[in-house]
Parts: C-alpha cells; structure tokens; sequence
C-alpha cells in the first residue's frame, strides 16, 4: 500500500472508523456533577505518601543488602513470599543477565528518585536534577520494556507504568511543579507503584548478581 | 484557514476557557457545566477511537471530567486548558487500557467484545476489521500517536503535551506508525478503492 492509498484510507478512517454516534454526554455529565461536586474528594493525609515512598527505598536499598548477604554465602537464598505474588526470579534467565542487572538498577534508582520527589505544596524546594534523572530512567525504562525482561509479564506491566510516571517527572518544571506532582501522585496511587517496585527489587535481589 | 486566524481563535477559546474555569472553582456550576460541553465530546471521541467501546469511553470520559473538576482550584493557568484536560484524558485511556488488557485475553478483539450499536459509523466490515485489526496490533506509543494525529486531526504539538513527550518524537511515532500501517495493510488496497 503507498502513501496515498494510506492517506485516503485514514482520511475515511477519521470520518467512519470508530466514531461514535450520539455519545451519552448528558448521562456522563450527571455522574461527573455528583462525583465531583456532590461528594468531597477524597485526599489522604499530606504526609503519607512521602512517607510511604521513603519506606519503599529503604526496603529497596535493605534488600539489595540482603542480597549481598546470600552473595556472601551468609544465609541460603530463599523464595519471596512477602507479597504472595509470583517470584519474577524464575522468569528472568540468568543470575549474570545484564538485563536483570540493569533492571535492578533501575528499581534502586527509581526508588530512590520518588522518594526524593517534593510533596506538591509550593513551599518544599525543587531540584531540577531530578527532571533530569527522571529523563534517564525514563530511557533506560523504555529500553528494558522492549528487552527479554520484558518478557516477564510482571515487570513489562511494571515498566510501563514506570514509563508513564516517569515521563512525568521527566518533565517537571518548578513553575508547573503543583499539578505535576497531583498526576504523579496519582499515577503512583492508582497502579499500587511504590508496592510493586519494592515487591519487584526484593525479587531481583534474591538473584546472585 | 491562516495559521494566523487559527491563532487567534485558540486564543479566544483559551480566554472563555479561563473565565469559566474562574466561575466553575468558585461554585458556578453552570459554567463548569459549559466547560464541559465545549471538551467532552472530543474526549469522548478520543477515548472511543482507542477503546472501541462506548460503555469503557463513557467511563473514562467521566473519570477525566471528575479528576478535572476536583483539581480544577489548581489549574495555574500556565498552559492552556486543553492542554491540560487531553494530558489528563491519554493519561487515563493508557492506564485504563493497560488494566483492560489485563483482564482480558489477548486473543480477544477488544471491538469484538465491546457494545456495537447500529448506528456506528463503522459499518463497513473490511474496513472496520482489516484497520481495526492493523491499529490495535500497534505498539501502544505509536497507536496514541497516529490516532490522535491522523484520525483526530491533534497537531504535534499537542501530542507532545499530552504524552509528555518532544514534538520530534511525536512526529517519528507517527510516521513509524503509517510504516506499520502500510506493511500490514499491503495487498490490500483493493478493498479500499472504493471506501
């Protein structure tokens, strides 16, 4: 197929495919009105989620210290079985894996860069080195999505949701800074990020290497 | 139209979005109601042309307007509300997308499970299966994008603000996206002859 007949056929495709006939935007309306503006938002107190994510990187750094630990032959390795959820470890093919490497370091990372995030009150400062490393994240993330870890159906999920918040901070600016940190914060609260990573790095650090 | 016209009524439409947006947070919901009428049909749009169901565009239509309206006292105003409002709406299509995908089979065509009424547009079986199938088997980045910009007409510029990404990068998925296209779709041009 060339260009034209691509052209035409998404020329027809703007105007026929997928285009929705009537929209119920009255009935839409009506739920928006009383979610909204009938019913208080609701807002977990300010501290917790800095406090939440501060955990998550220390829990990040303590596992990578675990993992020195079993490297060292000082306990035998043992299955995770904090979260109850499926051990990435089986699934990631190889303990000397540059991929599971670089996915390690990732999670550290990242950890570490949420919890360095400022809440989104205007009062608390802004590094904008943090944009800047979210950009790098930002790239390697999407350089694991499209490698064999991504294959593991958790940690694909896992990077992807990465990717959007990361895009995210990758373009914070001090001066948009307030309702950045509202989509990030929601972001991070919706996909349960915070658990997940930390779940994740515990996983990967069970691996010798 | 002159880029310079175009300007000028974006302008406009920025300056009645800020003065409604000013009513709207301080209670006016008749003006939030307004608000709404002049943006929720084109999120709607978007939110159906990437989910292909109109009970899942409905809800995703209703989860942006919600998170605009609670967040509204917020808005700075530093980029337009548009802006801000299909940054929010690709957000939410993404992750819901994300999450429907999870719960359903990947052999499922997600058009083919959802509510189909008659009056759709997309009455042309060929058309719908062959674009629908080549569409959804895009990469996620390059499927927002070529949406967005080939069949709902957003610039650029506009893709990059809502995906957070450069205008370079934007313009790259696209013609990524119509590589794909074209390779998929080859062989059959025929049937497009005459849509």
């Amino acid at each position: 197929m060339d260009d034209n007949k691509l052209d035409q056929l998404l020329d027809n495709a703007a105007k026929r495919w997928r285009l929705p006939v009537d929209p119920p935007l009255d009935e839409i309306w009506a739920a928006v009105e009383a979610q909204a503006f009938d019913q208080p938002a609701v807002r977990r107190s300010p501290g917790w989620s800095v406090v939440g994510i501060a955990a998550a990187a220390a829990l990040v750094v303590g596992a990578l210290g675990g993992s020195y630990v079993v490297r060292r032959g000082i306990i035998p390795p043992v299955t995770n079985t904090v979260t109850g959820l499926p051990s990435v470890q089986a699934s990631v093919t190889s303990a000397h894996d540059p991929n599971q490497r670089a996915m390690a370091e990732l999670l550290g990372r990242t950890a570490v860069l949420l919890a360095a995030l400022p809440g989104d009150s205007s009062a608390s400062p802004f590094d904008p080195q943090l944009s800047s490393e979210g950009a790098r994240l930002l790239t390697s993330t999407r350089m694991l999505i499209d490698s064999p870890v991504g294959s593991d159906a958790r940690l694909r999920n896992l990077l992807q949701d990465l990717e959007l918040v990361l895009a995210q901070v990758a373009r914070l600016e001090p001066r948009h800074r307030r309702n950045e940190m509202q989509f990030i914060q929601t972001a991070l609260d919706e996909h349960d990020i915070v658990p997940r990573l930390r779940s994740a790095a515990a996983d990967l650090s069970l691996n010798d290497f | 139209m002159q880029n310079a016209q175009l300007a000028v009524i974006a302008t406009a439409d920025d300056d009645g979005d800020r003065s409604l947006i000013a009513r709207a947070t301080a209670g006016d919901r008749g003006a939030a109601r307004v608000l709404y009428d002049r943006h929720a049909a084109r999120v709607f749009r978007l939110a159906y042309r990437m989910c292909g169901d109109r009970d899942l565009a409905s809800d995703l239509t209703q989860d942006v307007f919600v998170r605009v309206f609670r967040q509204l006292g917020q808005f700075r105003g530093e980029s337009a509300f548009t802006t801000w409002l299909h940054r929010v709406a690709v957000t939410s299509c993404l992750n819901t997308l994300r999450k429907v995908k999870r719960f359903r089979s990947r052999e499922v065509d997600i058009d083919h499970a959802s509510d189909h009424r008659a009056g759709d547009a997309d009455r042309d079986p060929v058309l719908h299966a062959a674009l629908t199938s080549a569409i959804d088997a895009l990469p996620e980045g390059l499927r927002i994008a070529l949406v967005m910009h080939a069949i709902e007409g957003y610039t650029h510029v506009e893709i990059a603000a809502a995906l957070g990404i450069a205008e370079g990068t934007s313009k790259s998925r696209v013609f990524e996206a119509r590589a794909k296209l074209r390779e998929r779709l080859a062989g059959q041009g025929k049937e497009y002859d005459n849509g």
